[in-house]
């Protein structure tokens, strides 16, 4: 395919309105580097993203961004864990670390544990309901560290001597307190985040598999489509000329019918002439003046023959006219001679029924000064000089 | 629901997604503010109902935030990437659910029926993308009818050439040429708007 038809096919292509063979052309076209196709489909991209303007714009759903930001901190966290890593959660009030050397322990009865660098007198424990939603009928019990856990969190001020009733809220051990139940809480958030991750990435990977086996059922629908339409055609242009088939068939027993008739008609015409054209030529040469009538005698090899020569001189024609000729011995014709100064073969011929016989002559010199005419027998296809038995003779 | 924050989207800076693929959630929250809006009116077009097209945005930003699709600026601009990698999804998901036998639903052939909006005149209208928003209208609106049609059953219904000239029972090059010659006015008329 040419360039130009590849940057015809661009808008199609933007729009999404391309076959997927060409979709795979104009993509392959497209990898090999055309920067003139790159630019021009940039260009449609940028029309077809305004597109959705067109529409009507309809509120978005509550609670959609809270879930997309949900799955995204368990995102991080979960390839944060499965790293080994520390975990930094990015909150308004500044980043939290969690250094955690493995994943959290989760109990059965919901206990989550996350193991900080300095247990065993580390350890932070947060008891939880077996039903993690039901926040408002939660405990949660915290086992003091003996040291503090490492955070990145400001560090604490000094307590004044003479405190107000509420000056224990700022105490290390309140902050201790705090901390542990910060880290508790995030890594009860860590646990549910984590399994909501990968429950997602589970449905994600089977939707993409789904998805993918949709695509490739789709081809391959399309391919078996395309299939059946070519079968289709085919039998139908089959369908079509079947019938012609027979036809040209038929045709050409036809034709061959008609030549062999052509041929026997040929045949019979041929016959015809044979037959009638020495009685037409008779029949014209007595109706010309030129025309003279010689008889011819048997000789004593054929006595009872007899016959006559119609011969025009003018047109250098003969018709002989025989009858009662001896029979030919096999191999044998009759030959008619002219004569002048020497005899000159004027053709063969065999008996017609009856012992007769018609001869015409149609070749012999014209005003050649003939004065004499002799029948003789002769083998097959004749001599140039009679070399056999006399039959006939006459005289002008 | 709060929606006067949320600017229509008709632009996008390339900065915030070359932001978000750094892990930068703030520049997440931004990208979903200014993109929200606009690719769920389109998922919601596609798919016809609310649930899908949330479910969707969702699979959407969060292959955005994984960095699972990454962005070329030399190819276009964010939005232009945004709405073509969610028509996309959502023409997958359209074809999955016919593959499974569920079919389009009415609602989605009979264009431009779609009115799911809430009726009140909305903050948006009023907002940046106005502009937008009326250019592409009066440019979808001023195209022959047909051109209209042909471009919409493509990038709407994920439907080729061929499936359009099947069923609106026209030859194939008629509809190439329609889309053809649809597309070439919409990229003349929308150009101003083109990065904003």
């Amino acid at each position: 395919m040419a360039h130009e038809e590849f940057e015809q096919n661009l808008a199609l292509y933007a729009v999404g309105a391309l076959d997927p063979l060409e979709c795979q052309a104009l993509e392959t076209h497209l990898t090999e580097g055309c920067q003139m196709c790159w630019s021009a489909l940039k260009d449609y991209r940028e029309t077809t993203g305004l597109l959705p303007h067109g529409l009507p714009i309809t509120a978005l759903p509550p609670n959609l961004k809270g879930k997309i930001e949900t799955a995204a901190l368990a995102q991080v966290l979960a390839q944060t864990t499965g790293a080994d890593a520390d975990a930094t959660l990015r909150t308004p009030d500044g980043d939290v670390t969690i250094r955690t050397p493995g994943p959290p322990v989760v109990t059965p009865a919901g206990d989550v544990t996350v193991r900080l660098p300095s247990q065993p007198p580390g350890d932070v424990t947060i008891r939880l309901p077996n039903q993690p939603t039901g926040a408002p009928d939660a405990e949660a019990t915290v086992r003091m560290p003996s040291q503090p856990a490492t955070r990145t969190a400001p560090p604490v001020k000094a307590i004044p001597t003479q405190s107000p009733w509420w000056a224990w809220a700022a105490t290390p051990a309140f902050a201790a307190a705090s901390v542990a139940l910060v880290l508790g809480i995030g890594a009860y958030s860590f646990f549910l985040n984590s399994k909501v991750a990968l429950e997602t990435a589970q449905r994600q990977q089977a939707e993409t598999a789904l998805q993918q086996q949709t695509i490739q059922t789709a081809a391959l629908r399309q391919e078996l489509a395309q299939a059946q339409q070519e079968l289709n055609e085919s039998t139908q242009r089959l369908s079509v000329l079947a019938p012609l088939q027979d036809m040209v068939a038929q045709r050409e027993m036809d034709l061959e019918r008609l030549r062999t008739q052509l041929a026997q008609k040929e045949q019979e015409l041929v016959g015809l002439y044979k037959t009638a054209s020495p009685k037409d030529e008779m029949l014209a040469m007595l109706q010309s003046a030129n025309v003279r009538v010689l008889s011819l005698a048997g000789t004593d090899a054929a006595k009872s023959a007899g016959g006559l020569v119609l011969y025009d001189a003018e047109r250098g024609k003969a018709f002989l006219y025989a009858f009662n000729m001896p029979a030919l011995p096999r191999g044998k014709v009759y030959q008619l001679w002219t004569i002048t100064t020497k005899p000159v073969s004027a053709g063969t011929f065999h008996a017609d029924t009856g012992r007769k016989c018609r001869h015409l002559a149609h070749s012999l010199p014209a005003k050649s000064g003939i004065t004499k005419f002799a029948v003789s027998v002769e083998p097959e296809g004749g001599k140039p000089q009679p070399t056999g038995a006399i039959y006939l003779h006459g005289s002008l | 629901m709060d929606l006067s924050s949320k600017p229509a989207a008709s632009g996008l800076d390339p900065d915030l997604l070359a932001r978000v693929a750094r892990g930068d959630r703030g520049a997440f929250g931004r990208l979903y503010e200014q993109s929200s809006t606009l690719l769920f009116a389109l998922a919601l077009r596609i798919l016809g109902d609310r649930e899908s097209a949330a479910d969707l945005l969702q699979d959407v930003y969060l292959e955005v935030w994984r960095k699972r699709v990454s962005y070329d600026a030399a190819r276009g601009s964010p939005m232009a990437w945004l709405v073509t990698m969610t028509r996309s999804r959502a023409i997958d998901r359209v074809r999955s659910r016919t593959a499974k036998g569920h079919g389009v639903t009415d609602s989605i052939d009979n264009s431009p029926a779609v009115q799911l909006a809430d009726g009140n005149p909305s903050p948006l209208e009023a907002s940046a993308g106005n502009e937008a928003r009326s250019l592409v209208g009066k440019a979808l609106a001023e195209l022959p009818e047909a051109q209209r049609k042909a471009i919409e059953l493509a990038f709407y219904h994920g439907l080729s050439h061929s499936e359009i000239a099947a069923r609106l029972n026209e030859p194939l090059g008629t509809v190439k040429t329609r889309i053809k010659l649809g597309m070439d006015k919409l990229r003349t008329v929308l150009r101003p708007c083109w990065g904003q």
